[in-house]
């Protein structure tokens, strides 16, 4: 579902990413992780087709993202790590907002709105200003938005940020149900334990070069460890320098 | 078109809600301040120039030449000021506005972004020279007595 071949970003004499290849399937839940200025947050920008890459391509559903990137993006749901939501909007109104944008504007969508609105318990607060939202709330109605157009890719930049354990519980049970809808999830974290409890596969990626990809088992074998956690796993792997 | 109409719709809602949230003495104040404050400006551009232009037109032929340089002048103090304006705005609209990752992950063109970010842009650098510039065209229009093309052209 999500293709990126020799995928490059540079800018300047700082390479970025760095020639990453991977594919992740129809319905997976892959994690990205890695540490601060890995790389991470730019693949992420490169898949949403926020960010054009220096070298290699993105194919989302066999589609080219530079080739057709109006259709490419019509499949993706894409949440950033610093969202933006208009302030001034009420969360009614932006939702209309991206429907809109995402052509679901006509018909479906009050249907649609009440049900992502009551999904992320935000019914109580559709008519009010986005302004008077907790960051909490802001993120989830961020979510509501991105899948008010049931997208096929959900790419995910740190999901967790801000919100509480009740939102942390409700948003990985929230990814594990859209995983089992065949929703193909693309997500970075630095939590490690959600990585953990929610990812099929994970990749490890350091100085914009993925050192390590697979099941939480795989990577344990990587770093030849038999027990230990994947914050374990994370310190083995990204202590020694990567191989260009 | 209707892709731009709808990228162009957050900043129309926002402008309606920021006027509809305002409540109590807040907004009584602000209606008082630029209900009385702008208008009376507007009024005394026109009252200055019109007065000016009168007393112009009285001086036979000599007066027209200098009319002719104070709309000159005016004109290249807002071709200036558009100018100005103009690129602040729209660097700010195209490189520096907060929205713009959310806007290039919508499943839309980056020209029909470009277009409605130059609408926006457009709008905000122009609307206050162009109201504020009305009243010294009428005031010239009204004393040199122009027909119905001056005000058409306007």
């Amino acid at each position: 579902m999500i293709e990126l071949h020799h995928l490059s970003k540079r800018y300047g004499d700082l390479t970025a990413v760095n020639r990453l290849s991977l594919s992740v399937e129809r319905g997976e839940v892959f994690g990205f992780i890695g540490p601060n200025g890995a790389g991470k947050t730019t693949t992420l920008r490169m898949i949403g087709g926020v960010l054009a890459p220096t070298e290699g391509s993105v194919v989302i559903g066999g589609i080219n993202m530079a080739q057709e990137p109006e259709k490419a993006k019509r499949q993706i749901g894409f949440i950033p790590d610093r969202p933006f939501l208009y302030e001034k909007l009420t969360g009614m109104e932006f939702l209309r907002f991206t429907a809109d944008l995402y052509g679901h504007g006509d018909g479906v969508f009050s249907a649609k709105a009440e049900r992502v609105l009551k999904q992320f318990s935000l019914s109580d607060w559709a008519d009010e200003l986005i302004e008077s939202y907790s960051h909490g709330m802001k993120q989830r109605l961020l979510m509501a938005s991105t899948l008010l157009h049931d997208p096929e890719v959900l790419v995910i930049d740190e999901p967790m940020v801000g919100l509480d354990p009740a939102g942390i519980r409700m948003v990985k049970k929230l990814l594990r149900d859209l995983a089992q809808k065949e929703t193909t999830i693309f997500m970075s974290t630095h939590t490690l334990e959600v990585a953990e409890d929610v990812c099929d596969r994970i990749g490890v990626i350091h100085k914009g070069v993925m050192i390590a990809i697979g099941t939480l088992q795989e990577l344990k074998h990587r770093a030849q460890i038999e027990e230990g956690d994947l914050e374990e796993i994370f310190m083995i792997l990204t202590e020694a320098e990567p191989t260009v | 078109m209707r892709e731009v109409l709808i990228l162009l719709k957050p900043r129309l809602w926002s402008f309606k809600n920021r006027i509809v949230s305002r409540t109590g003495k807040r907004r009584t104040f602000r209606i008082i301040l630029f209900g009385t404050i702008g208008p009376a400006f507007w009024a005394g551009i026109f009252w200055i120039f019109y007065r000016l232009l009168t007393y112009f037109k009285s001086f036979e032929g000599f007066g027209d030449i200098l009319a002719y340089k104070l709309l000159s002048m005016a004109l290249i103090t807002f071709f200036s000021l558009l100018l100005f304006s103009g690129i602040l705005t729209s660097l700010s609209k195209l490189y520096l506005s907060k929205d713009l990752d959310l806007v290039h992950a919508m499943p839309v063109s980056r020209s029909k972004i470009f277009l409605a970010r130059w609408m926006e842009s457009t709008l905000d650098s122009s609307w206050m020279v162009l109201v504020y510039s009305l009243p010294i065209f009428l005031s010239y229009g009204l004393v040199y007595q122009k027909g119905v093309i001056y005000y058409a052209i306007l």
